[in-house]
Formats: structure tokens, C-alpha cells, sequence
């Protein structure tokens, strides 16, 4: 066996598997080719055999039939042989056998079985032993019968026969013949058996004439599969070739030739793919594209994305270096921007980004690069101009910003910007410091007062100031950790007594060369990197204990304490807020809480309950910032306030500013009507001071009141005669 | 079949030749039979004018001695008629039966009938319709018997009236009949025609030699011998004869089916006749000077008019 399959393995399986592979891979005409060749390989071999068993049936058909001729005749000649002692019947017998070649031996028994001669017996083929017993009861009962004889051929040598014939004699009944019924012959006839007759039969030359007719027919079959396999590989190929000619351009189409053409093919099939691909084409040109403008713009404004604007950053910073001209790069930033999405939501927000993007557009040259770095930043370049034509742009750009009023849910806002201008020049040329620079000297816009613009200056010591800069949130996580952030106390004074109600409550974080950071410069780093939770945390905790170290020489000491709306999304917030007091013996009714107007207007339904608990458990509250981005006064009425702190934008230019001073005695008069003091920010002189006093402001809280104190001071107001006597009157 | 019917009185007719061929039916016409041969009359003795009551024992009812029987009751008008084949008693009652009667005779018709008759029987029998009667020994002291055959000198005539150009017969015949034999050459020898006789065993030989002598003759003459001849052996020849143009006499006008050209066959009124002459001698002067075997004075001739009759 394990030879049988060497062999096979050798000269089959491995032929075909070599026929089938080419490189290494599989051939599709090879195996098509030799799926068919095999297929027709097959049907002809069993053509072949049933040919062949076809031929054999017909041929013992034909065996059977003669083999049934030839024991009458047999029968015949040898029943002489039996009964008369005939010399001729002998002799005839003799040539009979002779006259057929396919008759190898007659031999004939007798009754009992009992060899008598035989006659011929070529290649001692002949029957020269008695007949056994079987076999001489079923010749027997074959007497009689249409076919005569026994007949066994030999399955291995199918060509070659023996056949046992009895053999008898009838006779009819005596009464038979004088009364003759042809259609009753059969029954009035009478048998007597008088032996047998075998013959051997080999019908070798059919037998040989049929293996030459196969063996003709392999030949030719053999020559049609060769013939078919040299024609067929070539039609194969042919009708394939449409799929290699899609090599190429497939090939092209891989490395990112989306305009690639493809032939037209002649066939359905390969003229579907083709189809098929030229629409694959088409569909990745289009995810390209989209990929593209993904990449590059900002999907909500459609402006170009920081990643792109970057690109542009650096061929402009390449043109500069080229032609020697100097561009600017202008980084803004919207002031009031997340009252907005906090008040209104993201939605409003977006509809505000997306207003700012068209007016920003709208605002610089065609050539100009307009972009947005995501939230409310925006990055503008201005090109080929030096630093008065990039002053005049950022103008022109919050002149516009000033006039922009963005209206959502009835409410009007006023949308102001701070921009930083970062010049590109012959010696300022790489973009990531360019960038930097305009964010920084954006931050300087805004700490300035917002709404403006500030250019940065470049100085010796200006690497050191961005590093710094750049290092908030380090130092930021370091003051938090080390517990290095200062308190400042600034008083809030009565307009009317002059006396100092209570103290706002600062926070300053130290600064390396001992200066200290307002908080202006750091909390918006902070909101982003999501520390101001701890920041308002830290800040309760230490006005905790600072009211219960100088509560005791002042007798009465109240401080309010600014809380952002991170501190409210803390649920521990009441919880921290009451243990704070509790530990330091704080009165919660000497303590106000300060809260943006955005939140307090805004302020969802977790928020709400804890500023209840806070003035169930005895806080005041007082409404941060009033008036820069609401308008609505309507909201006074529904908040629960106690304290109302007009914004310092409305009192900074009040003396000259009739349109502030309607406003501001408009919230001092809605705030009273609403049972809430207000509180005047901002205030720098004793001319505003009485005017508030006037406008009928409760409150004030600024330079000229007091400055922030390390620690809580008394400062009364020094308040003029006749101001006194104002109010004594109106009193 | 168009059937001819031709009693020959103790004369013979002048027929066509005829020849089997394959080709299309052909009617025969046939002249009346002109009697031209001449065959010598029975030697014949006074007879008395009554017939003894007889005993007529019958093998079977088949019409070949059915008839013969009903011929025999117009000449004895007093007899008894037994039927081996139907009677619910064995054959030896019945002819015991018959001893004791007062029968003077018994007419046994077939070889059944006759082997019993011949055995039991104490009276004078006559035996008939039994070709093979040497084999079965049935001629006795007290038995005669009536050919079983058409008279041979007629039949000769007959045939070669019929095809006068016929001079070689073939007849194959078992053992036992050499009288016959020797009747039949005579007659053959008178009529010009000279006769082969082959003696055979078994219907294979008789295949056999008659294969090898239908090309020497120009008629085969079959006999009744039913040791030699089978349905097989009859066809067989029958067909042979045909190919090879031979025509076949056979005894019985239904073997014509199987191709024979022309059947010479007994008649019952004629055997009855006999029979009752023998009798009637019997009864006159004893068995003494009634030859054992009395042959027949008529002959029916049929022609088979589905084979083609070829003038030689």
C-alpha cells in the first residue's frame, strides 16, 4: 500500500499539484483547466467501462445464444453416440467441434454422470471427470426448460464459458398420434434423459476484438483530452484576459489613483466588476474628500480646523522667509462665551460659534486664514501686513464683536472678544512659538480687562514668561497641593453708614518672583483642567478658618465667598460647606455665597436643591456679575438673592455713561422692589461712589472702597458732608 | 384449409404434385379421384347374416376411437361400450365384467383398451387403433387386429397421383415393424418409388437421420410411431421439409397444421367394417385362417392448401 501511494503521490499528485501552482500560487486557468480535463477524464473512463461491461453483456448475450444453438446441435449429434453405435456420428461430431474454434472440448456423460469422451478438448480444457452430484441434479431439472444447459463463465476471465447440457429424448403417447392436438404437443409428450454434454467455450477472439476496440478507445480519448487541454488552456486564457488586463489599474487604484480607467470588458461578469470598481473608485474619491475636509475644517463653522490652519501657518512662514514681508497671526478668544453655553446650552452655543465664525470672516481680507481652535477659539491670519495693519484687523474684528448682538430665547446677548496679535517677522518664525505667543498675549487682553486686543512684545525674559505660562496647571496642582494659595480680604461698604458690611473673600496664587497672580490669569486654566472643584473647596475651607481667626476681635465678621459652578456639581458640597462651618464654629448666617448670574439663571434641578440647603442651613446668597449677560430682569424676581453685584463694566465709565446709570438704577430699584441689596463693583472714586449712592446702589466694593487686604480690615468710606447729608435727608 | 376429401374405393386419383415452398397461399384445385389402383380383394367365406352380441372397450373417449366406436354399433346391433378412461372401475373388473357376459367378442379400441383386453379377456378379441401391437405383444391366440395405418398400396397411389414425379420416400420407423416394412417396400416397389427406411430409437435419431436423408428423397412418409417422434422432432422435421421442398405424408389431417404437405389417414367407417368382419368370421369358423393384422381397404386424403404446389 505505502508503495501504491508513493507512486500515485509521485506521478499524480504532485504533477497536478505543480500544474495547478505557479509562484507559489494558485492558477485559476490551471485549475479550471484541470477541473474540466478531469471531469472529462472521468465521463470518458466510464464511457470506456461501460463500454466495456456493455460489450461483455452483449457479447455473453451473444455467447448464451450461441451456446444454445450449439448444445441442440450437440445434443443432437451426440444422442447417436448414446443409442446407435454410430462411427459417423462421431466423426460428425468431430468436425463439428472443429468448425468452431471457440469450442474448446465436448465431453458427454452418461445418466449417472460418469465421464464417457470427450471430443476436441483444446489446451486440455476438457471435462475428463465424472460430474458431481449438485451438478447432475441441476442439469436435470433444466430438461425441458427454453434454455437447456447450465452455463458458468469465470468473473476474473469472463471470455471464457462451460456449459452442462442434459441430454434426452421425447417421445409422444401412443394414443397421441391418432388423435394429433398441435396445441396439446407438449403435454403428450414423454421424456427419457440419457446423459449430458459439457462444453468449454473460450471467446477469446471477441473477447480479444472488444479489449482492441477500448484500447482504441482510450487512445482517442486520451488524444481529445490533450487536444481539448491545448485548446481549452488557450480559451481559458482568452476569456480570462479581461481580468488580468484589471491588474493594473487595480494595482493603481491601491496606491490611491482614484482616477484611475478601467477597459471596458467584453464579458458580463468581468463587465460587473469592472462596474463594481470603478463605483469603489468613485466612492473612495468621496470618502477622500470628506476624510479631507474633515481633516481640514472645523465641522460646525466650516472654517479651517487648527491642523490646517497650521499648514497655512507654516507656507506663510515660509513666504515671509522668501520675499521678507511680515504677517500676523491674531488668536481670539470670545469673553462671555460660556455664560452662553451654560445658560442656554451647547446648542445656543454652537449657533453663537457658528454667528462669530461668519463675522470673523466677514471682519479680514478674502486672503486672510480664518480658523477655529475649537471651543470659543479662533485664530486669524492676516498676511503680508506689519503690526499697524495687524492692530487695525483686530480692531476691525472687535469693533464688529461689539456690534454683534446674538439673540437666543428672547434674550439679546453681546458678544465681546479679547485678541492677542503675535507678529511673523524675519526673526519669529517658527509657528508653534507663533501660536503661543498670540494665546498669550490673548490671556494679556483678557486680564487686562477683555474686549481688547494686546500685542505680544518679545523680551529677554519673554521664553521664561511663556514657560511659565504654559506650566498653569503645574503650578496650579502645586499651589493645591503645598496649600500655597493666598486669601485676600476686600471690603464691602455700606454706601449710606460708609461702614464695611462684610469682606469679599480673594484668592491669589503666589507667583516665583513673590508677586501674586489674580485670579483672572488661572481660573480659566483651571475651569478647563478641572480644578476649580477644589479650587472653591479649598476656598470654603480656608474663609472657614479665617472667620474663626478674626471673628473674635471684630466681633462681627461676615465674608462672602465666591462659588463656581463646578463647586455645585460636587453633591458633597452642602455636606463639606457644613462640616467646614461646624469645625470652625462658623455662623452660616455670616456667610455669603456668590454665585454667576449664568449659574443662578441656569441652574439645573441638583443645583437648585443645594443652594437650598445651603440657606436652609442659614447661607446668604448674592448674584455675581449682574448684568453682563443677561439682560432680562426678569429673572431678579424669580431668584432667591439677597445681594445683587452690579457688574464693573457698568460702573468703570458710569460718570460718563448715562446709558449705565439708567441701567444701574434700574437693577438698584428692581433689586429693592425684589428685597435684595445691591452691591456696586468696580468703584475707583468718590464721584462714583456718591452717584451710586444716588442711583440708589446699597452697597460698594473697589479700589476706592478698599483694596484687598491680607487679612479682614475695618475701612470705612470717607464719604462726603454732603453726600452724608443726602442721605440723611432722603432717610 | 380448404379441405379435399377423396375416398378411394379400392382405386387411386390423379392429383397434382405437391411441393412445400414459403411462398403465398395457393388454392388447390383436385379432380375427382379417377380409381386406378388396383388392390386385391379380401378372400371372402360366408358370414353368418346376425353379428354376435359384443363387448366394444374404448382406451379413452378422443374421437379417433370414439368415432370408430359409433361406426361399430351399426353393425353389432347388440353390444356394450366401455370407457376405460371414464368408468370409475378398474380395467380389470371391467373385463371380467365382460367374461361373464354374454358378449362373443371384445372390440378394443386403443392400446390401453387393447393391453387389457388381450390380458383378461377370455373371449375372442380384436384389437384396433394401435400401431406398435408387436412391442406391446398383443397378438395372442385369442386376438386380431386392424391396421393401424391407411392401406400402403393406396396411400402409394394416392401420393403418387398426386406428385407423380416422387421416387424416393423416406420413412423412419422404430424397431418392431419389419412386416411393414416389408409391406411397404412392396408396395413402394410397385408404384415406382423407391423407399428408405431407417430404423431409429429415439426422436433425437429421428432428427437426426432425417436430417441427413431429406436431401436424398423427394417425400417423407411419416408413420405413427410414437417411440420416435416428439413434438420437437415433428416440428423440427416439418420445418426442415419445408425449407428443403420435401413433402411430408404424415397419418393425421391435424399434423397439416405443422406444415405437412398432405395426410393419408384411416377411415372409421372403414375400420368398423373390419372389424365387424372379423367378427362375423370369428364367429362363422374361429380365429383359425383370419391373418393377425387385416388391412384397411379405405383411404382420406387431405391436402394442405396453405402449402404452394409445385408441378415437378
Amino acid at each position: 500500500m505505502k508503495v501504491v501511494a508513493d507512486v500515485l503521490r509521485r506521478w499524480i499528485a504532485e504533477p497536478v499539484r505543480r500544474f495547478r501552482y505557479a509562484d507559489g500560487k494558485r492558477v485559476l486557468v490551471h485549475e479550471i483547466l484541470w477541473i474540466q480535463v478531469f471531469s472529462a477524464a472521468l465521463i470518458g473512463a466510464l464511457a470506456i467501462a461501460s463500454l466495456y461491461w456493455g460489450g461483455q453483456w452483449v457479447l455473453q448475450d451473444n455467447y448464451g445464444r450461441w451456446a444454445l444453438q450449439w448444445t441442440e446441435e450437440l445434443n443432437e449429434l451426440g444422442s447417436p453416440l448414446f443409442l446407435a453405435d454410430d462411427d459417423e456420428a462421431l466423426l460428425r461430431l468431430e468436425s463439428f467441434v472443429q468448425r468452431y474454434p471457440e469450442i474448446q472440448g465436448v465431453s458427454y456423460f452418461g445418466k449417472d454422470g460418469t465421464a464417457l469422451f470427450s471430443v476436441g478438448d483444446r489446451d486440455g480444457m476438457g471435462l475428463t471427470h465424472d460430474l458431481g452430484k449438485s451438478r447432475l441434479e441441476d442439469a436435470v431439472k433444466v430438461i425441458g426448460d427454453k434454455k437447456p444447459y447450465l452455463m458458468s463463465s469465470d468473473f476474473i476471465n469472463p471470455r471464457q464459458f462451460e456449459i452442462l447440457a442434459p441430454v434426452w429424448t421425447e417421445s409422444m403417447a401412443e394414443s397421441g398420434l391418432f388423435d394429433f392436438d398441435p396445441e396439446r404437443m407438449d403435454a403428450q409428450t414423454r421424456t427419457e434423459l440419457l446423459g449430458f454434454v459439457g462444453i468449454q467455450l473460450d471467446f477469446v477472439i471477441f473477447h480479444d476484438r472488444l479489449l482492441a476496440n477500448i484500447k482504441g478507445a482510450i487512445l482517442i480519448l486520451l488524444i481529445l483530452l490533450m487536444v481539448f487541454a491545448f485548446l481549452g488552456r488557450r480559451a481559458l486564457r482568452r476569456a480570462l484576459s479581461s481580468i488580468s488586463d484589471l491588474q493594473d489599474p487595480i494595482r493603481e487604484l491601491a496606491k490611491g489613483n482614484l482616477g484611475v480607467k478601467f477597459q471596458p470588458a467584453e464579458h458580463r461578469e468581468i463587465s460587473d466588476i469592472v462596474e463594481a470598481l470603478e463605483t469603489t473608485a468613485t466612492a473612495l474619491g468621496e470618502r477622500d474628500a470628506k476624510l479631507l475636509e474633515m481633516a481640514n475644517h472645523d465641522s460646525l463653522t466650516g472654517l479651517f480646523n487648527r491642523r490646517r490652519f497650521t499648514e497655512e501657518l507654516k507656507k506663510e512662514i515660509i513666504s515671509v522667509m522668501r520675499k521678507g514681508h511680515s504677517s500676523a497671526l491674531l488668536f481670539v478668544d470670545l469673553d462671555q462665551f460660556k455664560y452662553i453655553n451654560d445658560a442656554c446650552g451647547h446648542p445656543a452655543g454652537d449657533r453663537l460659534i457658528r454667528k462669530v465664525a461668519d463675522e470673523l470672516v466677514r471682519s479680514v481680507r478674502r486672503d486672510d486664514v480664518v480658523a477655529r481652535f475649537g471651543g470659543d477659539e479662533f485664530a486669524v491670519l492676516v498676511k503680508q501686513t506689519d503690526i499697524h495693519g495687524a492692530q487695525s484687523s483686530a480692531e476691525s474684528i472687535l469693533a464688529n464683536m461689539r456690534r454683534l448682538a446674538h439673540v437666543e430665547d428672547e434674550h439679546v446677548f453681546h458678544v465681546h472678544c479679547s485678541i492677542g496679535v503675535a507678529m511673523l517677522t524675519g526673526n519669529n518664525l517658527h509657528f508653534d512659538e507663533l501660536i503661543n505667543q498670540a494665546d498669550i498675549a490673548c490671556r494679556e487682553a483678557k486680564s487686562a480687562g477683555r474686549n481688547r486686543l494686546a500685542v505680544y512684545e518679545y523680551s529677554e525674559n519673554a521664553e521664561e514668561r511663556d514657560k511659565a505660562d504654559v506650566g498653569w496647571i503645574n503650578r496650579l496642582r502645586k499651589a493645591l497641593d503645598e496649600d500655597s494659595f493666598q486669601m485676600r480680604f476686600q471690603p464691602i461698604n455700606d454706601i449710606r453708614t460708609g461702614e464695611t458690611t462684610h469682606h469679599e473673600v480673594l484668592i491669589r496664587l503666589p507667583a516665583e518672583d513673590g508677586t501674586l497672580v489674580l485670579p483672572d490669569a488661572f481660573l480659566p486654566s483651571a475651569m478647563r483642567f478641572g480644578l476649580m472643584s477644589e479650587i472653591d473647596f479649598w476656598m470654603i475651607e480656608h474663609a472657614a478658618r479665617a472667620y474663626a481667626e478674626y471673628s473674635e476681635p471684630m466681633r462681627r465678621l461676615r465674608l462672602s465667598i465666591n462659588l463656581s459652578a463646578n463647586a455645585f456639581e460636587n453633591d458633597n458640597l452642602v455636606d463639606h460647606v457644613a462640616a467646614a462651618f461646624e469645625k470652625h464654629s462658623v455662623m452660616p448666617t455670616d456667610i455669603i455665597l456668590e454665585i454667576t448670574e449664568s449659574l443662578a439663571v441656569r441652574r439645573p434641578l441638583h443645583v437648585d436643591r443645594q443652594i437650598r440647603r445651603l440657606r436652609e442651613l442659614g447661607c446668604q446668597f448674592a448674584l455675581d456679575d449682574f448684568g453682563t449677560g443677561y439682560s432680562s430682569f426678569g429673572y431678579l424676581q424669580k431668584l432667591q438673592f439677597d445681594y445683587i453685584k452690579i457688574d464693573g463694566t457698568f460702573v468703570e465709565d458710569l460718570m460718563n455713561n448715562p446709558v449705565d446709570q439708567k441701567m444701574i438704577r434700574l437693577i438698584a430699584e428692581i433689586g429693592h422692589e425684589a428685597g435684595m441689596k445691591t452691591i456696586a463693583e468696580y468703584v475707583q472714586d468718590a464721584e462714583s461712589l456718591l452717584l451710586l449712592g444716588e442711583l440708589g446702589v446699597d452697597m460698594a466694593q473697589g479700589f476706592f472702597v478698599g483694596k484687598p487686604t491680607e487679612r479682614p480690615l475695618q475701612i470705612n468710606t470717607p464719604i462726603a458732608i454732603q453726600s452724608r447729608r443726602l442721605w440723611q435727608t432722603q432717610s | 384449409m380448404a379441405l379435399l376429401l377423396a375416398l378411394f374405393a379400392l382405386g387411386g386419383c390423379s392429383l397434382p404434385s405437391l411441393r412445400p415452398d414459403a411462398g403465398p397461399e395457393v388454392e388447390i384445385a383436385v379432380e375427382p379421384p379417377v380409381p386406378e389402383v388396383s388392390v386385391t380383394p379380401l378372400e371372402r367365406t360366408p358370414l353368418p347374416a346376425e353379428l354376435p352380441p359384443v363387448a366394444i372397450v374404448l382406451t379413452n373417449s378422443q374421437p379417433a376411437y370414439a368415432d370408430v366406436a359409433m361406426e361399430l354399433t351399426r353393425h353389432f346391433t347388440r353390444h356394450e361400450i366401455y370407457d376405460l378412461s371414464r368408468s370409475g372401475r378398474p380395467p380389470v373388473a371391467i373385463l371380467r365384467s365382460i367374461n361373464d357376459s354374454e358378449s362373443g367378442a371384445v372390440i378394443a379400441i386403443g392400446l390401453r383398451a387393447s393391453q387389457s383386453a388381450v390380458a383378461i379377456s377370455d373371449k375372442p378379441v380384436v384389437f384396433s387403433q394401435v400401431f406398435n401391437y408387436a412391442e406391446h405383444d398383443l397378438l395372442r391366440e385369442r386376438s386380431r387386429g386392424v391396421s393401424a395405418l391407411a392401406p400402403l398400396d393406396a396411400q402409394l397411389a394416392a401420393w403418387k397421383r398426386i406428385d407423380p414425379t416422387i421416387a424416393r420416400v423416406g420413412v423412419i420407423v422404430g424397431e418392431g415393424h419389419e412386416q411393414l416394412i416389408v409391406d411397404a417396400r412392396s408396395a413402394a416397389e410397385k408404384h415406382g418409388i423407391e423407399l428408405r427406411v431407417q430404423i431409429t430409437g429415439s426422436d433425437q435419431e429421428t432428427l437426426y437421420f432425417f436430417r441427413r436423408m431429406i436431401r436424398d428423397i423427394d417425400g417423407f412418409w411419416l408413420l405413427p410411431d410414437n417411440r420416435v417422434l416428439s413434438p420437437r422432432a415433428l416440428q423440427e422435421m416439418l420445418g426442415e421439409a419445408r425449407r428443403q421442398q420435401v413433402p411430408v405424408n404424415v397419418p393425421s389431417e391435424s399434423m397439416l397444421q405443422l406444415g405437412a404437405v398432405v395426410s393419408m389417414s384411416t377411415v372409421a367407417s372403414d375400420i368398423a367394417r373390419t372389424i365387424a368382419d372379423i367378427v362375423r368370421r370369428i364367429q362363422s369358423g374361429g380365429l383359425s385362417g383370419i391373418p393377425p393384422i387385416t388391412q384397411l381397404s379405405e383411404i382420406r386424403v387431405v391436402t394442405n392448401d396453405t402449402t404452394q404446389v409445385v408441378e415437378r
